[in-house]
């Protein structure tokens, strides 16, 4: 008997069996929205968002440890509703759009912490330093569109935050006065590909 | 004004403790070597602002200046030790601005030609080249009290467009090149008074400060795209100017002494003041 050829055969047959169960969903960025908190010399959290980023991500939710995420943001989308300010934060002294106009992040472990809840693992890079963060995920729903434009395109939606260290990757102006702790938060759509 | 206060961190540590290590440096016999005093202005400047050491090799450009000037002081002091032969010299003042040059673009245009930003980086490059050989002329000029007035007048206009240009932290930065050449400057004016010489910046301290304002004007220029990069280019003129005007030189005793710094500081002032304001015509 050929081992080889049976190994091989049935890692194949169980790659692509994996791959027809986990679903693969474009990330919607009209119905996406990426937050921001950071505390403002202590008087209130100053509450900023990203405009543009893409990503896609793989759902099964009968096997969540398989499923995975990507994520591209445009750190010169940075939003705070003042222009003056977010001119200041794709400066080098904190996003540095201009050397780093990107910022990513990319999963590496899934685990499944309850019924409808997650902990997604990943890398972020962000001004060229990468650090694994934890995302603690909600699952909302799967279901098909409910608008016929959409012609019944299944959509999956996430609610997701985590909490980092900006300084941990070389944001470190203006520490303590502007908070290092940034708490995020993301509601997340994708569409089914 | 606490230790937390970021004018504190970058502006008087260094000055007092550039001011402390350039007077150690003088009564060890090695005045000569005071700029390396500049250099630990700067680099202590850097670590209480930044909040600690970059990590090498240091992903933001901006991190860049802490090894640079590190460079820079190695290289003036190599230069030295040789004999300090003008071409060899001369090589220094060319090769510093270049280094800076080339490790602050090369990641950029691995990534592909942008001929926009090959030539701000060559502008960069020429404009430092001769920033640094105006910064030497005037130091063999004038001394310590000449090249100090030099580099806080570009540093201090770098600061205010910097400022002008929402980079505060490149504004800082500068003030602490400012404050750094500035302990060196201090006692050499104490020196000329007092002592009756004319100490140098020497050098090491000419590549240290002049290294780190190329450095950040690289920055700003390359990117920062809200800065002024026409304000930034009148800022070069700066040391220039002190040998191109050849202010009068008065006597050499006190108020000699302070009449030429005054004129030295007046025609610095010129060029940097015409920076600011070409960078707040252009701010938002």
């Amino acid at each position: 008997m050929n081992w080889t050829k049976t190994l091989l055969t049935a890692a194949t047959l169980t790659l692509a069996g994996a791959a027809e169960a986990a679903d693969s969903f474009k990330i919607d960025p009209d119905h996406t929205n990426i937050v921001f908190f950071v505390n403002h010399l202590g008087y209130s959290s100053m509450i900023g968002q990203f405009q543009e980023f893409s990503g896609q991500f793989t759902f099964d939710p009968a096997a969540v440890e398989s499923n995975a995420v990507e994520l591209t943001v445009k750190t010169a989308s940075v939003d705070t509703d003042q222009q003056a300010r977010d001119d200041h934060l794709r400066s080098p002294d904190f996003f540095n759009a201009a050397e780093f106009p990107e910022m990513t992040f990319k999963s590496t472990s899934v685990a499944k912490t309850g019924d409808k809840t997650g902990a997604i693992t990943g890398d972020l890079t962000l001004l060229g330093v990468t650090k694994p963060v934890t995302l603690t995920v909600t699952f909302n729903q799967l279901m098909e569109h409910p608008l016929p434009q959409y012609n019944k395109v299944m959509v999956a939606g996430f609610s997701a935050t985590t909490k980092l260290s900006r300084s941990e990757f070389g944001m470190t102006q203006f520490v303590p006065y502007i908070g290092d702790e940034i708490e995020i938060i993301l509601e997340v759509e994708g569409l089914k590909m | 004004m606490d230790a937390a206060n970021p004018l504190f961190q970058a502006i008087i540590v260094p000055l007092v403790l550039g001011l402390a290590l350039a007077i150690m440096l003088q009564v060890v016999g090695r005045k000569g070597w005071g700029g390396l005093a500049v250099l630990a202005g700067i680099l202590v400047g850097y670590v209480l602002f930044k909040h600690g050491v970059p990590s090498f090799p240091p992903p933001q450009a901006i991190e860049k200046l802490f090894y640079l000037a590190i460079g820079a002081a190695l290289l003036g002091l190599i230069v030295e030790l040789a004999g300090a032969p003008p071409a060899l010299e001369r090589a220094a003042l060319v090769l510093a601005p270049a280094a800076v040059v080339l490790w602050l673009v090369w990641r950029r245009l691995i990534g592909g030609p942008d001929l926009e930003f090959i030539v701000i980086a060559a502008v960069v490059w020429l404009g430092g080249t001769a920033f640094l050989f105006g910064l030497r002329e005037t130091d063999k000029a004038g001394g310590a009290v000449s090249a100090a007035i030099a580099v806080v007048a570009a540093a201090i206009g770098f600061a205010i467009v910097a400022h002008l240009g929402r980079s505060d932290t490149l504004a800082l930065h500068a003030g602490t090149v400012a404050a750094a050449a500035g302990a060196l400057g201090l006692l050499g004016l104490a020196t000329q008074l007092f002592a009756g010489r004319r100490d140098g910046f020497g050098l090491i301290g000419v590549l240290t400060a002049g290294t780190a304002f190329v450095t950040l004007a690289a920055v700003l220029a390359l990117y920062t795209p809200t800065a002024s990069r026409w304000a930034l280019l009148l800022l070069i003129l700066v040391p220039l100017a002190g040998t191109a005007v050849r202010p009068p030189r008065f006597q050499k005793n006190i108020p000699g002494t302070a009449a030429n710094a005054a004129v030295a500081a007046l025609v610095a002032a010129i060029p940097a003041l015409a920076a600011v304001g070409l960078a707040y015509l252009a701010a938002d």
